[in-house]
Formats: structure tokens, sequence, C-alpha cells
């Protein structure tokens, strides 16, 4: 046993701080008096993601101020690798995950008849998976993960039993889920096949000393990635997206919106990067063209819908595929723009469509339908709620002052020094058309009158997390310049090592 | 053809016909007893490959625990029994289609790989291998791990979607 307690567990704590807090809010729930149940697991829940947020920061320091590489605990073995990237997307993971517990438990309140404590630990549960899977380097722990993170979803997206939508949206999300997962693991089984390792350093050796690409390893490749896709929601394979948008709790589809996305670029990234450079002309091309689907197919179908969780649906299909565009690129020491798109992209991007969930959150709190008709008139109930939906569509949309402008912009640039102006393009148009669909709920929001007055009485942690995704989208909007620092300082991601 | 290529042949057959059973009969019965037998066939391909472990696993969890449940389930749940339910929907003819054409795309494919071989005796798989990359250093102990915690919430999800309300 060499080093000390601190370097054996240090690098994976964030990890070790979640499955503790997970386990803790199990057994809590049990024995726990029912009147004070809710607040203590609440509160345990809270302090608990914040301390693994603090615990991610510290060892991005950590790795950030010492001169030579971290040593890795070798118990680890291949399985995970911790570097600035995934720690920064670990940090972005957590904070999702705060957010969505702030607007919770109002909404659970109401909804939920049964399981109300066993939904925040298995929101945890969600959480480690996908902090799991952006460190994860193998193959085999890649999928255990993403079924860690998949099982948990389908549960929470069916957890209103009384509500026919919900079950049927868990029922859709759980069938389609699980073909993914076997298309997924056909595709690594074979890459097994043709490289004899499930590791990603050495599956890349194998495909170096084949020579030229065996089509084999391309068709491993093409089922892996279209298992990968089904988890981002990324056209052709978003089939169960509106369903499960529409039909999930809304707090917790604010969460699947973003994290799995998050936690599903980082896998792609590390698997194409990290697996397959041999063959990147081949993939680029792939992703570009999932990336072109996404945006063209999300954008035009979030036009006629008249649910508001439908239409954000669509519109993260779109913003999907404005991401993949970054992975498509270049790679980072040919291109400056790539990784810091990349990041940049899905921490406002967490802010932006959290925020408008939370929102979302807020409107049915009230007794209102997710219809966008129900939003007649948001503007004079409740100015708060319609300016902050204002400012996350906004940034939805990529205009100025919001976040989503310097995402795009970030991404575009990359896409054009990488070559693909074709994609830029499409996705400046996509943008454009996605203002049309975006400003309607502002229309009605803002310029037609309600037809039942309604009050609005928010709980505070609520208007918290609304406040706290506002201040992100805004700031990072008026002033990214430390966040595209912060960004490159993992530009490495995946830098041949 | 050797005993070996053989006998893999006739456990194909069993595998991929009883497979096709389990997803085209109409009694859900009859489709429990067929999976145990695909799922045998694939305990003889282990067993084949000298993975005598694996094959007595094989048959232990998914022939005597993962059958066995689903005909508990069957016989809990009522009126399933008896029932000629239909497999099959108004796409079905597009699914097999599509399935066909994969199919072949793979096998065009498949028969056009050579598959790196490492030319040695197929190693002995022994149980201690098994228990050495499961839990020794450098290996995969984050995924075994992570499995605990996966089947774990996956348990407290299924009993929380199946339970009554709150008291």
């Amino acid at each position: 046993m060499s080093g000390d307690f601190g370097s054996v567990i240090g690098p994976v704590a964030p990890e070790i701080i979640l499955c503790v807090l997970g386990l803790l809010l199990l057994v809590a729930g049990m024995f726990l008096p029912a009147h004070r149940k809710a607040t203590i697991i609440f509160w345990t829940c809270l302090v608990g993601l914040g301390t693994a947020l603090c615990s991610c920061v510290m060892v991005l320091a950590a790795i950030a101020l010492s001169p030579e590489p971290l040593q890795m605990p070798n118990w680890l073995g291949a399985t995970l690798r911790v570097d600035e990237f995934a720690l920064v997307l670990k940090i972005l993971i957590n904070l999702a995950t705060i957010l969505t517990i702030l607007i919770s438990p109002e909404y659970i309140q109401h909804r939920l008849t049964a399981g109300r404590s066993e939904y925040f630990p298995l929101v945890v549960f969600a959480a480690l998976g996908m902090t799991l899977l952006v460190s994860a380097t193998d193959l085999i722990t890649i999928y255990v993960a993403m079924e860690l993170t998949s099982l948990v979803s389908y549960v929470l997206v069916g957890y209103m039993k009384r509500d026919p939508k919900s079950t049927e949206a868990g029922m859709k999300y759980f069938l389609v889920g699980a073909a993914s997962s076997a298309i997924m693991l056909y595709g690594m089984s074979l890459t097994y096949g043709m490289t004899g390792a499930t590791d990603l350093a050495s599956i890349r050796r194998a495909i170096a000393e084949l020579g030229s690409p065996e089509p084999m390893v391309l068709v491993g490749l093409i089922l892996m990635v279209a298992g990968f896709g089904f988890k981002l929601a990324a056209a052709p394979f978003h089939m169960w997206a509106p369903e499960a948008y529409e039909g999930g709790p809304t707090p917790i589809v604010a969460l699947i919106s973003v994290g799995p996305k998050m936690a599903g670029i980082a896998v792609l990234l590390h698997v194409l990067e990290i697996g397959f450079p041999e063959i990147r002309d081949h993939w680029s091309a792939l992703i570009a063209a999932i990336a072109a689907i996404s945006m063209v197919l999300g954008n035009l179908t979030a036009i006629p819908q008249k649910n508001i969780k439908r239409m954000l649906a669509y519109s993260s299909i779109g913003q999907i595929g404005y991401i993949l565009i970054g992975v498509a690129s270049l790679p980072q020491s040919m291109n400056d723009w790539r990784t810091s798109g990349i990041i940049v992209y899905l921490l406002v991007y967490a802010f932006m469509n959290i925020g408008a969930f939370a929102v979302v959150t807020a409107v049915s709190n009230a007794g209102l339908s997710d219809d966008i008709e129900d939003y007649r008139g948001l503007a004079q109930s409740s100015p708060l709620l319609a300016v902050a939906l204002l400012v996350f569509l906004a940034s939805l949309a990529g205009l100025p002052p919001t976040a989503g402008l310097w995402g795009k912009a970030l991404i575009f640039g990359a896409a054009i020094y990488s070559g693909f102006t074709w994609l830029a393009v499409v996705g400046v148009a996509c943008s454009v058309v996605s203002v049309f669909y975006y400003f309607n709920v502002v229309r009605v929001m803002f310029f037609l009158k309600a037809t039942t007055p309604h009050t609005f009485r928010n709980t505070h942690l609520l208007t918290a997390g609304i406040i706290i995704a506002i201040t992100g989208t805004l700031f990072i909007g008026v002033y990214p310049e430390p966040f595209i620092a912060m960004a490159r300082v993992g530009q490495d991601i995946v830098a041949a090592r | 053809m050797d005993w070996h290529t053989c006998s893999f042949y006739v456990l194909s057959v069993m595998i991929l016909g009883s497979a096709l059973m389990v997803v085209s009969l109409r009694n859900i019965v009859h489709c429990a007893l067929f999976l145990a037998f695909t799922f045998m066939g694939v305990a003889g391909v282990f067993a084949l490959l000298h993975a005598e472990f694996l094959a007595a696993v094989q048959v232990l969890i998914y022939v005597g625990a993962i059958t066995v449940l689903i005909l508990f389930a069957v016989m809990l749940t009522q009126k399933t029994i008896g029932i000629s339910l239909k497999q099959t929907n108004r796409l079905a003819p597009l699914a097999v289609l599509s399935a066909v054409t994969f199919l072949c795309m793979i096998a065009v494919i498949a028969l056009n790989t050579t598959f790196p071989t490492s030319g040695q005796h197929t190693v002995a798989v022994s149980t201690q291998t098994i228990g050495s990359a499961i839990l020794g250093n450098g290996s995969y102990v984050v995924p075994f791990e992570v499995a605990s915690i996966l089947l774990l919430a996956a348990m407290v999800g299924a009993i929380v979607i199946a339970r009554g309300q709150d008291n």
C-alpha cells in the first residue's frame, strides 16, 4: 500500500461522497419520523451534493496546481481517468443536480403519491452514474455507469403512478433505452472481437496495428455511436424524448435533459478521441451528419408544438445538435475553440435549460397545465417567472446579452476552423428558426391577456433555483472570459496520452 | 468436421431456434420455457470455449433463477395464463425487413473480415482468474462495485413503482 489515504481515494472522492450520500438517504428514509423526514432528507441531500461539488473543485485544483501529472491509485486500473475535462464536467453535473433538487420539493409534495423519500436517493444515484461516465475510459465501466444512469432515469420518469402519461413515458423510455443498450453492447462486443481489449487506450493501439481500417471496426464504432446517440437524444435516435419529457415529473425532466447529455458527450469524446483517433475522418463525418439531422429536425418539429415540455424536448434535440458540431470538429491541439466551445456550451445549457424547466415547474405548481396556451398573461400574474422564462428562452435561441450566444459563437467558430463551414451555416439557420418558436411563448406570456388570473406562491427554494439559473445565464453572457479560460484548463481533453 | 465444430452448430441452431420461438409463440408459458432452452444453449457455448465456470453460472442464474422468476411472475399475474397473446403489430413486416437487411450487411462484412486471433489454445479460465480480474489491483474493481449500486438502485426503483401509496 503506497501513499496516504488521500492519494488512494482522493481522485474519486466525488464519486465516493455521492455513493455514501445515496445509501445514507435510503437508510434515513426508513428510520426518520414521518413528519420530519422530508425536510431532513432534502437538506442532507443538498449539503451532500454541495460537499461533492467542493470535492470536485479541490481535486481539480490539485491537478491544475501540481507540476507533475496526478498519480492515479493503481486499484483504479484503466477503468477511470480523472483529468481536468472530466472534473469540469463533474462540477457541472453536481451543479445541475443541486438545481434539480432545489426545484423539486414543492412539485413532489403536490404530485407524488408514493416514493417521496426514495426520490432524492435515486436522483443522487443518477448523479453518481453521470459523474462516473465522464471519467470512464473502459467499455465495461462505460456500460455499467450508463445503465446506472439510465435505469434510475426510467424509474424517475415513470414516478407519477397516478398519471397515465408518466407511466407511458417511463415505459417507452425503458423499452427504447433497453433496445439501445443492446445495440451499444453489440457494437462493444464487435470492437472487443476486433481489438481484444476493453480499455480505450489498448483499443487504439490494436487499431493502429491493424493498419488499414477493417470495415468491422467501423461497424462496431457506428453501433456504439448509435447507442450513445439514444442516450443523448440526438436525431435520428430521439423518438423517446418528446414522450419522456412530456410525461415525466418536470424537475426530473430538467435533470435528464441536461445531465445525461453532459455525460454522453464526455463518453463520446473519450471513446472517439482515445479509442478511435486513427479513423477520425470516418467518425467526424458521421457525427457531423448526426449533428445536422438533429439541428434541422429538432428545430423544425419544435415549431408546431402546443405543449411547452414537448417544445423544450424538440428544442433540446436541436441543442444537442449544436454541441455535436463541437465533437465533429478537429481536436484541440489544432483548433483552439473546440473544447472551450463544448464546455462553455454545456455550462450555459445547464443553466438555461434547467432554468426554463424550473419556470415550467413553478407554473404547474400553481395549478396550470403545461400547454403554451396556459402561459397567457404570465407577465401580469407573475412578472418574475415571465422575465425569467424570457431570459432562458433568449439564451436558448442564442441572443445577446445572454450566455447562449457565447456557446454558439465558440462552437460555430470551431466548426469553421475545422472546415465544416456548411455545418456552421446550418447551425446559424436553425438558430434563426428557433427564435420563432421560443418567442412564440414570449408573445403569449407578454402580449395576451390571461383568461383567469392565477396567484403564484412559490417557495423560496424554487425562487432561489430560478435566480441562480438567471444569474448564471446573464453573468456568463456579459462576462464570458473567466469561463472560457476555465474551459481552457481542460483543453487537452484527450491529447493523445 | 470435428465434433467441436459440429456441436457448435448444433448449439447455434438450438439457441437461434428457441430464441425465435420466444418472440413468436402466443402462450407466455411456452415462451418462458423456450427462453430456458436459449440460456442452456448459451451455457453450452461457454462450455465449448472452456469457460466452465461461466457455463455453470449461466445455468444457475439464467436457467435456474431468471426463468423460474419469470414463470413465478406469470403465475402470480392474473389473466395471463391460457390466453393467446399476439406478439406482433402491423409494423412487423417492416421490422423483419430491417432486421434481415442488417443481418445481411453484418454477414457480408463478417465474411470479409479476418478476426485477429491469438493462435494459442484456449486459456483455461479458472474461478481464480475471474476473481482476480474482478477484484485484483488494476482490474475491473470499479465496474464491479458500480454494478452493485446499479442493482440496488434498480431494486429500489422497482419497489417504488410496484408498491402502493405512501402512508
